[in-house]
């Protein structure tokens, strides 16, 4: 495997993960919540 | 006499409202109180309900409500003497700020403080134009806690240090609809700093009804009368000053739709909420009036009841008036001791025996009397609207008795063609070509550079394919969300309301119902949260369930994708067939529900109709720009995990060695062959298609792209055949919605009513997708 597809690889697969992780956190937060500063929500984690 | 046997074009008193309830107070709060004029101006196509202008606005009402309302013939004459006219004259220059500013009464915040606002007003009153223009581009959506009712928040444009919440349009801040309870429990709970109330100066009478309830409150506000250039097109006007001294808050002229007097009614917003100018008036009765009996009895019960609204944190004016109304939340909220709640039984008694009229009704007339005594002294009303003129003429047609279903299916004919066939094809073609042609650039690139052959599948068969199969899809979803939007935002979705009632209530729902299911045609997640406008529990479950039949736009993607291969020219007539057949099972469903397991009677249908307007494009754009930023959202977050998932999944075996991907070695083959036989009746017993439809309840537009990348260039009709590739369509039509739909199911009904969604959809799919089989 070259440098380039070694490259290529951890891109992708760090944006796998983050994205991941994102969809993880607004499940937490609930689908419909479209910002975590303004839900107001008490369960919410992501509340200001 | 009843309001039922009134003919067309006649003209009555209203004498009496019957009923009683959450309805009755809504009737009397859009206005509907004794001693008002009333004229019926037509009946629905199907006979019922029946429009009726009042207040100089249209009503809609079912004849069982009209019913109910008793009229008299005899002209209205008033037994107490209206306030004549008054003179202020117009501030000097650099004395703007002086009319409705109360100094003695300020109480400035400290510097730095965040101004949190309120955004009220009634519906259709231009609410959202003005937000778009306070905050611009700068929103986040978001839900009031507890509720799926949209909060909407945002700074106020070159003041970062504020923020208006757009609450829902409300009528009044009764206990009707979960939007009024939200509005009134964040102006008592959250305590905003300020609120600025929009009213739609061409239909003020009944605009001002809310205010006068946001007034009791005791919050700093401002008065945006909007639409003035509306009002002052067609000869009326509104005296500012006067109307300021006469309310004691700010009040400002302004074009939310032209930007006119934005910057003033900023500039008043920020000083009355930093000051903490409370309006200078509260009290709207008056002792000369029906001989002080609503005056005496209000101010007897805030003497009774000030110490419990205090504990209660409630205002002392807005908790007599609503507890004397027989708002149950106020009254339970105040614990009042039983000697207490008998005093105030008494009081309103001794009131409703001198007043002649009962509780409710009392303070409903108490509070337009006090409006039509403001509009006497400070409106200068228009001879004749030109744009209500317009929209009876409009109606006419698109209400009328023989034309309003032909035009209704017109309308909506016309916009499928526009979505799907010519306008939307056209640039769906032009974009997927651009993809392919991206896709094809980088796979040229990655061969070029050596990459490794797993990496270099990895991109292209996993997240290319998968993501850009279904970006190709955006022209449908923002054309389909733009003519809805229209449609919403012009006023021809309250006449199809209208139109429709009868007919819903025949599958035991009312004419709002068709709203929330309209939307569902965009997206079902919007479709569950408009049903909260829907005032009965029963309602909203039979709307909800019946709105996940419409299919919504992210199915287009399925469709066009299997459609091409088997209709060929045709495809756009087998997708209208699709919404068709989700149409009737749903309405199939609903009766069946409505037979067996949801008794009972719709919700009542009372309904403004507002005047057509053309919707504005900056709030179009808003729409457009925010479903479009959604989809792209769910295309590079959920899809773009999906997509990868499957790629490994179907790349690797459970060795974790890499194998043919379109052989049956691979995790994913092994485990969709186990789902497969279920479909095997329905004609797509494919370990693929039954992994795509796994993927699907991630998100709809992942059954594309799992196909697409399943089948590594493969064409679908050598996968299934073209029976077995329709009966995949009405499957994917009618089986459950995708996660975030059924999350908003959740949390609008709860655990137990989200799965039983999905398992009915998904018995509802088989079944339909079988019987279709059987034909084929």
């Amino acid at each position: 495997m070259n440098l380039i597809s070694v490259i290529l690889l951890i891109i992708i697969l760090s944006a796998f993960v983050s994205t991941l992780v994102y969809l993880v956190q607004k499940n937490r937060r609930g689908p419909t919540c479209g910002s975590c500063s303004c839900c107001g929500d008490s369960g919410c984690p992501m509340r200001r | 006499m009843t309001l039922r046997d009134l003919k067309i074009g006649q003209a009555g008193r209203i004498t009496a409202v019957g009923g009683e309830g959450a309805l009755r107070q809504h009737l009397l709060d859009m206005g509907v109180i004794p001693e008002v004029e009333v004229v019926v101006v037509k009946y629905a196509p199907m006979g019922d309900p029946i429009q009726v202008r009042i207040h100089g606005y249209e009503l809609t009402l079912r004849l069982s409500e009209a019913e109910r309302i008793e009229v008299s013939r005899e002209p209205y004459v008033a037994n107490h003497a209206y306030a004549e006219p008054l003179h202020i004259p117009h501030p000097g220059l650099g004395e703007e700020h002086l009319t409705a500013h109360e100094r003695a009464q300020e109480h400035p915040l400290p510097k730095g403080t965040i101004l949190k606002f309120a955004l009220a007003g009634n519906q259709n009153c231009g609410k959202t134009t003005l937000f778009n223009q306070l905050t611009g581009s700068k929103q986040h959506v978001g839900n009031f806690p507890g509720v799926t009712v949209d909060r909407k928040s945002g700074a106020i444009k070159g003041h970062p240090d504020s923020e208006v919440i757009d609450l829902p349009g409300i009528y009044s801040l009764s206990p009707y609809t979960n939007e009024e309870i939200v509005s009134r429990d964040f102006i008592l709970k959250e305590c905003p700093h300020g609120i600025i109330n929009i009213v739609d100066s061409t239909n003020i009478e009944r605009n001002l009804y809310l205010t006068m309830q946001l007034m009791e409150l005791g919050v700093p506000m401002v008065l945006a009368l909007n639409m003035m250039d509306e009002l002052k097109g067609n000869g009326g006007t509104v005296r500012i000053n006067e109307m300021e001294a006469a309310l004691g808050i700010p009040v400002v002229a302004i074009s939310a739709a032209k930007n006119e007097g934005i910057d003033e009614l900023i500039e008043h917003a920020l000083h009355v909420a930093h000051f903490q100018e409370p309006p200078q008036r509260q009290d709207f009765c008056s002792p000369q009036e029906h001989g002080g009996a609503v005056h005496r009895c209000l101010h007897a019960v805030m003497h009774l009841i000030e110490d419990h609204a205090e504990a209660a944190r409630i205002p002392l004016r807005f908790a007599a008036s609503k507890l004397i109304e027989g708002d149950a939340l106020v009254r339970e909220a105040l614990h009042l001791s039983q000697n207490e709640l008998e005093t105030v039984e008494h009081i309103i008694q001794q009131m409703e025996q001198e007043r002649g009229l009962d509780a409710a009704a009392a303070i409903a007339d108490m509070r337009f009397n006090f409006i039509r005594n403001l509009c006497r002294q400070t409106v200068v009303k228009p001879h004749k609207s030109k744009e209500h003129v317009r929209s009876l003429a409009i109606d006419r047609i698109l209400t009328g008795r023989w034309t309003a279903f032909p035009a209704f299916l017109l309308i909506i004919g016309l916009i499928f063609y526009l979505t799907f066939e010519s306008f939307g094809a056209w640039l769906q073609e032009m974009l997927e070509s651009g993809i392919d042609w991206g896709v094809a650039a980088v796979d040229q690139l990655l061969t070029d550079a050596e990459v490794d052959a797993a990496v270099h599948s990895l991109i292209i068969d996993g997240a290319f394919a998968g993501c850009g199969a279904v970006l190709s899809f955006i022209p449908y979803i923002v054309l389909l969300f733009f003519f809805l939007s229209m449609l919403e935002d012009s006023g021809y979705m309250a006449r199809i309301a209208f139109v429709s009632d009868r007919l819903l209530r025949r599958i035991g729902l009312s004419g709002r119902s068709i709203v929330p299911m309209l939307i569902g045609f965009g997206c079902t997640v919007p479709s569950v949260m408009a049903s909260r406008t829907l005032p009965s529990v029963r309602d909203r479950r039979l709307t909800i369930l019946l709105s996940a039949y419409m299919s919504c736009t992210a199915k287009v993607a399925i469709y066009a994708f299997f459609a091409e291969p088997v209709f060929g020219n045709m495809a756009w007539l087998a997708m209208v067939g699709l919404y068709l057949l989700g149409i009737v099972t749903g309405i199939a469903v609903a009766f069946v529900a409505k037979t067996l397991v949801m008794k009972g009677e719709a919700v009542p249908f009372v309904m403004e109709l507002p005047n057509y307007r053309l919707p504005g494009i900056k709030n179009v754009a808003h729409l457009l720009w925010d479903k479009t930023s959604d989809f792209l959202q769910r295309a590079f977050t959920v899809i773009f995990v999906a997509s990868i998932v499957i790629w490994f999944l179907q790349n690797f075996n459970f060795h974790l060695q890499m194998v043919d991907p379109a052989g049956d070695q691979s995790i994913l083959a092994i485990v969709a062959g186990v789902v497969a036989p279920i479909f095997e009746p329905l004609g797509f017993g494919d370990w693929r298609v039954a992994t795509a439809l796994v993927s699907g309840f991630m998100a709809k537009e992942s059954v594309v792209s799992t196909i697409e990348t399943l089948s590594a260039g493969v064409p679908v009709t050598d996968i299934l055949s073209n029976a077995g590739i329709i009966c995949l369509m009405v499957f994917c039509l009618l089986y459950t919605p995708c996660v975030a739909a059924v999350a908003a199911i959740r949390r609008e009904l709860g655990n137990k009513y989200a799965l039983y969604t999905v398992l009915l959809q998904c018995s509802v799919a088989w079944v339909v997708a079988y019987i279709v089989s059987l034909f084929l």
